[in-house]
């Protein structure tokens, strides 16, 4: 089974390399959704199937605590895995989203294994895939 | 304080973009030539600071490559300046972690500005830090805000 | 049967009676990689990060450096029948003999530019046993694509990687 990702975080740059690894990792992913905040991530989860969020914490226009929030609130969308990418690992902050129902967290700056390890499992089994479509490798 | 941020600093570096900055001592002199680029931001709380780092171009296109795992010839402008607010987020990020500093201290959201010349921070020089990264200077400031 | 691997050297095989062994490493790397399929693996010892210290040794000996040694130790895998994608990649060694992040800390060098050559590449790492203090021996059974890393001190304690 295919997982459709959706990835919130403000930074372009950002997304681009959680999408790379998550790729590298070997996930069996469907469809990549790409946002810049939480309102952005409300509008694509209004018209597509997203089978996990993985979202960063400080972003303008609506932040990740303002998209948990009403993620909670509807019944479609409640169950949804929620995998936080934050610069936050404060326990004050992020133990509220634990209690929220959010699955997990990875603190950044993070290893490209930190990811794979903390996804397996929500996003299927990492395999060894063959990633040579993404761009010329050295070897 | 500032023994934490040098050390957020030297984690960040390391972890995501595979370099290693060496402090520079007060008015060793090393130069880079810009532009350069400053990204700044806030902590908001009950002391309310903002942190600043800036680098020339150059270096902010080899942090983007390596972040990304791609070459520098890829690196566009926006992504330049991309990297160096999410530097700064996570700079940040890791400082207040550091600290245990508690939920009342918030981030905000990080700016970024070009500048043909390096800022100098005469204000108060001593909340400053300067690294030496791959020949280029990195400089830190701190400011109350 | 043993292949010893000398420091700044490396080996490839697919001979099943072949166990591949490299000794002291410090704040040098070993990196071993494994393709289960064919039963093809090799193991590098590097010494430094990066051969544009010295462009010479790099020519002469790429098993010195990172950014040489690791391309070499994919294609000779390559040329016995491993492909990339099913590669597994296990890593040892890069210990700190001295002082804080400050120093000129060689081991978390060699470290930081494996993992850089690895995501430009698409490679990411099994696992590893890195960092520390202590010197380590590693040993990869090409019947079996097993890693194991015997730490050397008061206690050696063997790990299976």
């Amino acid at each position: 089974m295919a997982y459709n990702v959706l990835i919130v975080d403000d930074s372009a740059t950002m997304r681009a390399l959680i999408r790379k690894v998550l790729v590298i990792s070997g996930f069996d992913v469907g469809e990549y959704f790409e946002v810049g905040n939480g309102l952005e991530a409300l509008e694509v989860l209004e018209h597509n199937w997203v089978d996990i969020i993985l979202s960063d914490l400080h972003m303008p226009e609506m932040d990740g605590a303002g998209l948990v929030q009403e993620l909670k609130k509807h019944e479609m969308w409640r169950h949804i895995p929620v995998v936080l990418i934050t610069t936050e690992a404060r326990p004050e902050v992020i133990n509220p989203f634990l209690n929220l129902g959010v699955q997990d967290y990875i603190q950044k700056p993070f290893r490209p294994e930190t990811i794979r390890e903390k996804l397996s499992g929500l996003l299927g089994e990492a395999r060894t895939t063959d990633a040579s479509e993404i761009e010329s490798c050295d070897f | 304080m500032l023994a934490k941020l040098k050390a957020a600093t030297f984690e960040v570096l390391e972890t995501m973009f595979y370099l290693f900055p060496e402090s520079l001592e007060e008015g060793e002199i090393l130069r880079s030539r810009g532009p350069f680029l400053r990204s700044s931001v806030t902590i908001a709380g009950p002391q309310a600071i903002s942190i600043s780092v800036q680098v020339p171009q150059s270096l902010a296109r080899k942090m983007a490559a390596n972040f990304l795992g791609t070459d520098e010839e890829e690196i566009s402008q926006p992504e330049m300046e991309d990297i160096l607010k999410e530097t700064a987020n996570m700079l940040a990020g890791s400082f207040l972690s550091k600290l245990e500093a508690s939920a009342a201290f918030k981030l905000l959201t990080p700016t970024v500005q070009m500048l043909a010349a390096p800022e100098k921070n005469k204000k108060d020089p001593d909340k400053r830090l300067r690294f030496e990264v791959e020949e280029e200077v990195m400089e830190l400031f701190v400011e109350k805000r | 049967m043993q292949l010893v691997v000398g420091v700044a050297e490396m080996r490839v095989s697919n001979q099943h009676e072949h166990v591949v062994i490299t000794h002291a490493l410090g704040s040098c790397i070993g990196v071993a990689i494994y393709d289960p399929l064919v039963k093809v693996g090799g193991l590098l010892h590097y010494m430094l990060p990066d051969s544009s210290l010295d462009v010479e040794k790099g020519r002469e000996n790429p098993c010195m450096f990172a950014d040489t040694g690791i391309p070499r130790l994919f294609r000779e895998c390559y040329s016995l029948g491993a492909l990339k994608h099913r590669m597994l990649v296990k890593v040892a060694g890069g210990s700190q003999v001295l002082g804080g992040p400050e120093h000129f800390n060689i081991g978390r060098r060699n470290y930081a530019a494996l993992r850089k050559i690895f995501l430009k590449n698409n490679v990411l790492i099994g696992r590893e046993d890195v960092g520390g203090s202590k010197a380590r021996t590693m040993y990869l059974e090409i019947a079996t694509g097993k890693v194991w890393v015997k730490v050397i001190g008061q206690n050696q304690t063997i790990i299976e990687l």
